[in-house]
């Protein structure tokens, strides 16, 4: 990319736009104004490629930028708007569903629920590192990087969330139905 | 044998690994031949630590909805088509002037936009090709103030609102030209040999040194130029470039508009000079032994600008000169230059600064 290659960008693009629109999406912005951002960052790598860095993770690097246009698109539109100070943080709105194909029976898809519930009740910079971590394989570092916190606060919010989970589950056991009969 | 996932005993290992995560997500867990199932089946006593990470993951998920190839490829487009928009146009800041008394305002400086103004004509394109060295500029005001752009032979552009000049960082080749959308007033200084040329979507006008409003707005309503002093040609720009002959050549007080593409040019009598024009011509630039202050406070009220300097520096100044016709840089310019050659001046973000030993 840096030697002017074209197919370098094109390849870039093509890599990453999936994970990224994925992404952004989940910030609650509007698709119009993230696929311009993503545009705009592409189109800025290639016109500074003689100046570039070379970054660990290129992919870290991209989510990045896409966050922080998304950030600075949010916090005018919440300045213009007159909002409350508190808002100004990306929304992150998504919701966690429940995945029904497996469940057992009843009890451990009640747990799952209850368990479901509470995930989507923690705080959006909770939901979004797991969401970073889970979804799209991001690294506790990037994970740091990406939200402005320290490592240990990445770890912290994850095992919260386990922790969660641990209260939930304290008892139930994985069903053996699938393990010793159901094999396809 | 060796799996990676002996050395996992809690959830959170689990949850850790990308495989773990595709295992459980795929499906692949109920297959017997999956050597991470068979794994399992020979760790029985790992089998709570997986239901649970399993259970988040099952808890925790999210539907996403497909991004097509075409999306894919339509944004890769928009990325070429932004990076051509952006080619020749760096960012660059430029020296926003804040007007006395007027609530702040700053000129802001962008690269063409994606939305953004295309290269208007082939002749630009050549000209600028025929001289490499040259960094096209973007100037866009999104201010709700007039700002002050100030171009490299000293001429001076007053872009309103939502306008945006496209322009050199110097002027080489035999002519000085720049690129208007949206409403500006023009002080060009004098020079012969490089007419001033101010293009826009439909009209091109040519001027030898002089003080005029272009206006040529950006949603294609009436374009108009507006000649306040001096002389200028203006040429329609048509489907077949530029015309060879001017329609009208304006003196002082005329006005040409233009409505649409192809229209006629209609020449009349400037009924209602913009407020900039009025301003000037209401103050005299004609100075006899005239003490620095009064000179000062001329050009402070003409142009609605703030000069900060220290009187009693100045104390002995008194200068006999005619400032009239001259874009605002370069009466500062004059005005400086006489009172000796230490004294400077400077555009800063919310006023002129002049400092300096003068007047010996």
């Amino acid at each position: 990319m840096r030697q002017g290659v074209p197919t370098a960008l094109d390849a870039l693009v093509r890599r990453h736009t999936r994970p990224l629109l994925n992404y952004g999406r989940k910030t609650g912005s509007g698709d119009d104004e993230i696929k311009d951002s993503l545009q705009e960052i592409f189109a800025d790598l290639w016109t500074r490629r003689d100046r570039l860095e070379t970054v660990q993770s290129v992919r870290a690097y991209l989510f990045m930028a896409l966050r922080n246009r998304l950030l600075k698109t949010h916090r005018t539109a919440v300045r213009r708007a007159e909002l409350p100070d508190e808002t100004d943080e990306l929304p992150f709105p998504l919701s966690f569903s429940v995945e029904e194909q497996w469940i057992a029976d009843e009890a451990e898809g009640e747990q799952l629920r209850r368990l479901n519930a509470q995930l989507n009740a923690l705080p959006p910079r909770q939901r979004e590192a797991i969401y970073l971590k889970y979804y799209q394989n991001l690294t506790n570092e990037e994970i740091a990087g990406l939200l402005k916190i320290n490592y240990q606060s990445v770890s912290n919010l994850l095992h919260r969330a386990l922790f969660v989970l641990r209260n939930e589950l304290a008892e139930l056991l994985l069903p053996l139905g699938w393990l010793l009969g159901s094999f396809s | 044998m060796y799996h990676p996932w002996d050395q996992y005993q809690t959830p959170d290992e689990f949850l850790a690994d990308p495989d773990f995560r595709a295992w459980v997500r795929s499906g692949r867990f109920r297959k017997s031949s999956d050597p991470a199932t068979r794994w399992l089946v020979q760790h029985p006593d790992r089998r709570e630590a997986v239901g649970q990470a399993m259970h988040l993951l099952w808890a925790s998920v999210l539907d996403e909805p497909d991004v097509t190839d075409a999306e894919v490829e339509a944004l890769r487009q928009g990325v070429w088509q932004r990076v051509e928009a952006d080619q020749d146009v760096p960012e660059t800041p430029v020296r926003p002037l804040r007007w006395w008394g007027w609530a702040a305002a700053a000129l802001v400086v962008l690269t063409l936009g994606w939305l953004g103004l295309r290269t208007p004509t082939e002749t630009t394109e050549q000209e600028t090709a025929q001289t490499p060295s040259v960094r096209w500029l973007n100037a866009r005001n999104q201010t709700e103030r007039r700002a002050l752009v100030s171009l490299a032979d000293g001429s001076t552009v007053w872009l309103e609102p939502g306008g945006l000049l496209r322009y050199p960082d110097r002027f080489a080749g035999a002519n000085r030209e720049v690129v208007l959308t949206g409403e500006a007033f023009f002080e060009v200084t004098k020079d012969a040999r490089h007419p001033f040329r101010v293009r826009t979507r439909t009209l091109l006008t040519t001027v030898l040194g002089t003080s005029f409003t272009v206006r040529a707005p950006a949603d294609g309503s009436d374009a108009r130029v507006q000649v306040r002093t001096g002389r200028v040609a203006v040429y329609p720009i048509g489907a077949g470039g530029v015309a060879t002959q001017p329609t009208a050549v304006l003196g002082a007080k005329e006005q040409v508009i233009l409505a649409g593409v192809g229209e006629r040019m209609v020449r009349s009598a400037v009924a209602e000079p913009l407020e900039l024009a009025t301003r000037l011509d209401h103050q005299s630039f004609d100075f006899t032994d005239a003490p620095i202050p009064t000179i000062f406070r001329a050009i402070e009220r003409a142009y609605g600008v703030r000069i900060a300097y220290d009187p009693a520096a100045y104390r002995n100044c008194s200068l006999t000169t005619s400032l009239s016709d001259e874009p605002l840089t370069e009466k500062l310019r004059i005005v400086t230059a006489t009172m000796g050659e230490d004294v400077h001046f400077v555009l800063e973000k919310d006023r002129i600064r002049v400092w300096g030993r003068g007047c010996p």
